[in-house]
Parts: structure tokens; C-alpha cells; sequence
């Protein structure tokens, strides 16, 4: 079986499990560094999702040979919260510096019945910030919402192949 | 094409039967078009269908289930079939595909694509047909599996005599074996040398060979050790070419560009010569360049972006995963074919060893070099993360996401 790896880094445990949980059903592995799922895109090929959660254990990974293996990464913090983004801007400025790989960048909006922001913002083709990030709004506990976040990044990654 | 070829086209959707059989009808078929499965086994017998088409999901009966019937019927066990369906899903594509359907046409489709695969399917079947008899003295098989240069060693293995025929959509190419030595070689109007040399790179198609006597002069200077260096460097360097492209029968089209001044001058001539929709393959085969070099040409066009892909590519993409897929497994293959093939890609990996030995050699001349001159930025960025997924394969994840 084919296998194409991506990581889910978030700034907390919760929404990774999420995000990870929306697209591959269950978790199959937690071991309170990373949270692991399968997504089974035929018996021959599948997509292995990592969690990593950067508020404590995430800095002691190593990054240097975890991060040489993803096809892509999807960051995701809380919009509506300052730290979380604070968080994750670290590894963002890490990733632009040392690697060429698609990023989608996603604000994981959690009070989904008053978004906080309007309807038109959750456009399907994110918002383009370089030739590898994009932006894009997220629900990470919606499955709709989660995978579309994961066609961007499969978008992205096509785009490059084309070129 | 013969006039009198009956296609049974079996579907209850109007919407696609009628601008289809509209369709063959006008490409010389005899058309005869039923709505349900029933009473079809009868109908196909009445008729002598030299190809059936059909919608997977009849209203009687399951398309696989016709075609497991239609195939146990002695008269109907190489008939041409193609199903068409509304069905996108991979997993029931490769299991058709599986199950030994000639061809898989998702809906909807161009009424002229089906014409020609439909075209291509009869033609191919009616070589083979023609060499039914002669197929006892030989073997037949798919280039995929087996190509010119493997074909050759075998041949040479055993001090054979024989014809190797090539089929490579839409030419013919003929190599003549006399002892186990290469003697001649036909394709169109190139020289015995220059067409042996294209016809190495075929990598899709078919192939026969007819074990009988030889005694033609040898129009090739060439030893056939020589020739089998010549087409495995070839190989390599197709195959090199080729990473980064879709695979070769996608259908392009030229972009509006009016800023040709980056364009080489063969750049151009081949641009030039594109005046409709066409599949890539067909772009290098007339090419007046040689292959390698009208593949290296095409590759630029299209990353460039003077050939895009049309929309309707998806079903060449997964055939090349199934094709991949397929390759990897044997069970296809008949006791014979199998030590035919071991015998070769033994005798292949042995020569190849010499050539990874010199790859290896000149990778690390290349990194001390970069030592050298210390490592640049560019070359820390090419090392890393390589998208080790095919566009096939992330198309067929984006699929399943969605």
C-alpha cells in the first residue's frame, strides 16, 4: 500500500484530535506527543495524518527528520485566540525557512453557530498568501469542513506537479 | 474499418445513446442499441456483436454479471467490452478493470472518445484475430510488460527464429530475428537502425511474436549486445524525460500564448504543428524528431504551459495507476510467460548494475563537487520533500476526500 504523510500542527491537543478525527474517523494512535490517523483512499493507497500539538511536547520533536517525510502540512490555530497563533507563527517562520512544501495555513473557528466571521470568508480555494501557503477558515470538528481544508493542501500539491 | 461491424450498445439513458449511436453510426458501425439485460445473451448470439457496450447498471442484470455470461459463451470469449458508467468510485473502476473489461468509460464522455476507443479496441482484437492461427508457434503480449529490449534477449536466449510484431497506437512495427540476431527492422519510412531505436522506447502497446524462419540479410550493423546497451540507456533516459509529465495518452491542447520568444526554433516546429486536441503520445510519434528528443520537446511545451491538459483526463490517470497496479502483479500471467519474463529482467538487472555502478560513481563526484564549493541554498531545497505521490494517486485521494 502507497502511503502519503501529512502533519496536523496545532497549537492545542484538542484540535488536532479533531481535525484528525473528522477525516479519518477515529484515532488510531495517542501517545500525548503525536495523535495518529489513517485515511484509506483505496485498498492500495492511503494517507497517514500526524497531530502535533506545539504547546509543550512539540518542541522537543525533532524536526529535522519528521519534517523531510510530509507531502504537506496543514497549521491550524484558533482564530479568536491571540496565543495560539502566537504559537504556531514560530513553526510557520521554521517551515518557510527550510522547506519548499505546501502549507495550508487554517484559523480553526470553534462557536459554529455564530461564526465570527462571514460565510463568504470559508471560500473553497483558501486564500493564496505565497506559492506554497495558502490561508483558509476551518471547522475542525466538521468532517465537510476538514476535508475540504485537506483538498486545498491535495490542490496545492497537484499544482506543484504540474509545474 | 469494416463496415459490417456490429456494436450492441445496452443502456436505458437516452441522454448518452443517442448522440452515441448517432456517433458510431456515422463512423461506419452497424448499431444496435437495447435498453435492459434482458433477454441480451439471446440478442448478442442473433446479432454476432463484434463489440458490446454497456452501462454497468442495467435494470435486469448487473453489467458484471452480463459480462461473466457473455464470457462464458465460447463465441463471445474475446469479444470487446466496454462498460460504460456513472460510477466514479476507484476502488469499482480497478475491479472492472480486474475482471478482464477491455475498457471503462466514466459518463459523461465525449461521443467521439468512445468512437475511438471503440475504434482502437476492434483494430487491436482484429491483429490478433488475424495471428490466432499462427499464435501457437509464438507468444503475444503487452509491452507494459515486456518490451522490445526483453523481447530480444529472450529471443536470443534461445537461438530463435522469428517475426516480433509492435503495436504502438497507431503504428506498426516489424523486428526481424534470424538465430537469436537482430537482421531488420520496419516502421514507416525510417531506416532499419533508426526505427528498431524508436520502437525501444514503446513501452505501451502490444506485441507478437511469430516463431518461423528468417532469412532475410542483416540490414543492422549492430550486435545485439550493442543494441540491447542502445535500448536500455534509451529506456532509462524515457523514463527520466518522462518523470514530472502526465502520463503520455492524456489529450492537450495549445494554449493562446503569443509570447514565443522563449520558445526554441524545434519548440516551435512542433508547437506549429498542433492544430487540434491531441494526445501527447501522438505529438512525439509525428514528430520528425527522434523520440527522445520530440519527448524532451513536449516535456518543455507543456512546462511551460504552451500544451494544457483538457478537463477530461481523469480516466487516462487512473488507467496509468491500474497499469502500475497491474504490473506489480503476476497472477495474469501464464507459467511460461512468467520464466520468459524472470529470464529477462534477470539478464536486464545484470546489465543494468554496470550503469547504476556509473550512476553511483558520477552522484558522487557530483556531491563532492557541491562540498567543494560549499552547498547551496537551491540544492538544500531540491533535497527535500519530494512529493513521493503520483498525480494519478493524488487525484484519486482528492476523490475520495470529496
Amino acid at each position: 500500500m502507497k502511503i502519503g504523510e501529512i502533519a496536523v500542527i496545532t497549537s492545542d491537543n484538542k484540535t488536532s484530535d479533531d481535525f484528525i478525527k473528522s477525516i479519518c474517523k477515529k484515532i488510531d494512535i495517542k501517545n500525548g506527543v503525536v495523535s495518529f490517523g489513517r485515511f484509506d483512499a483505496n485498498d492500495q493507497l492511503g494517507l497517514h495524518l500526524y497531530g502535533i500539538s506545539l504547546h509543550k511536547e512539540g518542541k522537543s520533536l525533532s524536526w529535522d527528520i519528521i519534517s523531510r517525510k510530509m507531502l504537506g502540512y496543514i497549521v491550524i490555530f484558533n482564530w479568536e485566540d491571540q496565543i495560539s497563533f502566537e504559537t504556531i507563527k514560530t513553526i510557520l517562520d521554521q517551515l518557510s525557512k527550510n522547506l519548499p512544501t505546501p502549507v495550508v495555513i487554517a484559523a480553526n473557528v470553534k462557536n459554529v453557530n455564530k461564526p465570527p466571521i462571514p460565510a463568504i470568508f470559508f471560500i473553497p480555494d483558501g486564500i493564496p498568501i505565497s506559492a506554497n501557503y495558502r490561508f483558509t477558515f476551518l471547522q475542525a470538528d466538521r468532517p465537510q469542513s476538514a476535508r475540504r481544508t485537506m483538498v486545498l493542501l491535495v490542490d496545492m500539491l497537484l499544482k506543484k506537479l504540474s509545474y | 474499418m469494416n463496415k459490417k461491424t456490429n456494436i450492441l450498445l445496452i443502456d436505458n439513458d437516452n441522454t448518452y445513446i443517442a448522440p452515441l449511436k448517432t456517433a458510431l453510426s456515422k463512423a461506419g458501425f452497424e448499431v444496435t442499441c437495447w435498453e435492459d439485460g434482458q433477454k441480451i445473451l439471446e440478442l448478442a448470439k442473433k446479432l454476432k456483436a463484434d463489440l458490446i457496450i454497456s452501462e454497468v447498471d442495467l435494470p435486469q442484470i448487473n453489467g458484471q454479471e452480463l459480462f461473466r455470461k457473455l464470457r462464458s459463451i465460447p463465441e463471445f470469449k474475446s469479444t470487446p467490452f466496454i462498460f460504460l458508467t456513472n460510477q466514479k468510485n476507484v476502488d469499482e473502476r480497478i475491479k472492472n478493470i480486474e475482471l478482464g473489461i477491455d475498457d471503462y468509460i466514466t459518463k459523461p464522455f465525449y461521443a467521439e472518445e468512445v468512437v475511438a476507443r471503440a475504434q482502437n479496441l476492434l483494430t487491436e482484437i482484429s491483429n490478433l484475430k488475424d495471428k490466432q492461427l499462427e499464435i501457437n508457434r509464438g507468444f503475444t503480449g503487452n509491452l507494459t510488460e515486456m518490451n522490445l529490449v526483453d523481447l530480444i534477449q529472450t529471443l536470443e536466449l534461445g537461438k530463435k527464429s522469428a517475426v516480433i510484431k509492435l503495436k504502438h497506437h497507431p503504428s506498426l512495427g516489424t523486428v526481424l530475428i534470424s538465430d537469436g540476431k537482430v537482421v531488420d527492422a520496419s516502421l514507416d519510412n525510417l531506416s532499419s537502425e533508426d526505427a528498431i531505436m524508436r520502437m525501444f522506447t514503446w513501452t505501451i502497446g502490444t506485441f507478437l511474436v511469430d516463431i518461423t524462419t528468417v532469412n532475410n540479410d542483416s540490414k543492422i550493423k549492430k550486435s545485439n549486445k550493442e543494441l540491447v546497451d542502445i535500448g536500455i540507456r534509451r529506456i532509462n533516459e524515457w523514463e527520466q524525460i518522462k518523470q514530472g509529465m502526465p502520463p503520455l495518452n492524456v489529450v492537450v491542447l495549445k494554449t493562446d500564448h503569443n509570447n514565443y520568444i522563449e520558445l526554441s526554433h524545434e519548440e516551435k516546429e512542433v508547437l506549429d504543428s498542433i492544430d487540434k486536441n491531441i494526445q501527447l503520445c501522438d505529438i512525439i510519434e509525428k514528430s520528425k524528431f527522434d523520440d527522445l528528443k520530440a519527448l524532451e520537446i513536449v516535456r518543455g511545451l507543456h512546462q511551460k504551459g504552451y500544451l494544457q491538459e483538457t478537463d477530461d483526463n481523469y480516466s487516462y490517470y487512473v488507467d496509468d495507476y491500474v497499469k502500475g497496479l497491474k504490473q506489480n502483479t503476476a497472477h495474469s500471467k501464464t507459467a511460461s510467460e512468467r520464466a520468459v519474463s524472470i529470464i529477462s529482467t534477470l539478464w536486464k538487472e545484470s546489465t543494468d548494475k554496470q550503469a547504476q555502478a556509473e550512476r553511483r560513481k558520477s552522484d558522487r563526484r557530483q556531491i563532492a563537487d557541491r562540498r567543494r564549493k560549499g552547498r547551496r541554498r537551491s540544492d538544500q531545497l531540491q533535497h527535500t520533500n519530494f512529493i513521493y505521490l503520483t498525480k494519478a494517486e493524488l487525484l484519486m485521494v482528492r476523490e475520495a476526500l470529496l
